[in-house]
């Protein structure tokens, strides 16, 4: 089962369905990708765990330059989690079978579990995606 | 030797220009030593998963019946660092042909097989 983040339940994704079209990374299911709400802001969306239910996704609202250090690895994606821009992250859980959003929060990572972040360590040195 | 595949892979799986697996390979795991639930393809351990994976269109249903491996320990290590609930060990495979088939299947350009 799926961890209960707590935070500040939001009625809707901010970036609506997700769109699957710049995935940065996968490995079996997971995965980390780009999205963009309405208004353009963009979104770092991390992959975190799934059960036989549901999938759940953190996604990181950020700019373009602050994507840029995490692509040149300026900042660790660990820090862009601990430091958002607008001091907050976004926890989705996804129904696997419909693709829907059952549960968003507004949070920290403070509220994420332990073991579930990326490692201090980990890194996502990449070319910017020529799409932005 | 004859290589028999389960009754419910797609018919084209594995794909034709899958060849005999040979070689050294890395595998993330969640259990040190490794335990035979950790060598369930992503479609054993949650179909449900495998398949809104397949209809996202980020994999095929076949990918996600074999073992994703890497050739190359450092693109383990990053993988494992990104995606810390997959697991937080790497196995080293030492894989024969007996094992059945592989291919290179890559996510840019790693050193991703399945």
């Amino acid at each position: 089962m799926l961890a209960e983040i707590e935070g500040i339940l939001l009625p809707k994704v901010p970036w609506g369905e997700f769109s699957y079209d710049t995935i940065l990374d996968c490995y079996e299911s997971a995965i980390i990708m780009l999205e963009r709400d309405d208004a353009g802001r963009l979104y770092l969306v991390w992959w975190n765990e799934a059960d036989q239910d549901m999938e759940q996704f953190v996604g990181i609202p950020l700019t373009k330059t602050r994507l840029g250090a995490i692509l040149s690895d300026a900042i660790s994606p660990l820090n862009a989690m601990e430091n958002p821009e607008d001091g907050y992250l976004l926890v989705v859980d996804i129904d696997l079978e419909t693709g829907a959003a059952v549960r968003v929060v507004k949070t920290t990572a403070a509220a994420l579990p332990q073991g579930t972040l990326p490692h201090r360590d980990a890194t996502l040195k990449m070319p910017m995606p020529v799409s932005l | 030797m004859v290589l028999r595949w389960p009754a419910d892979f797609p018919e084209d799986c594995p794909p034709e220009e899958a060849t005999p697996a040979n070689g050294v390979y890395y595998y993330i795991v969640k259990n040190n030593p490794p335990d035979p639930a950790d060598f369930l393809s992503l479609y054993r351990r949650n179909r449900r998963l495998a398949e809104a994976r397949t209809r996202q269109g980020i994999t095929t249903l076949c990918q996600t019946m074999g073992l994703s491996v890497l050739a190359d320990i450092d693109d383990a290590i990053y993988r494992a660092n990104r995606f810390r609930s997959i697991g937080n060990f790497i196995a080293q495979l030492v894989i024969t042909s007996d094992a059945g088939l592989i291919l290179y299947t890559p996510r840019g350009n790693d050193s991703y097989h399945t």
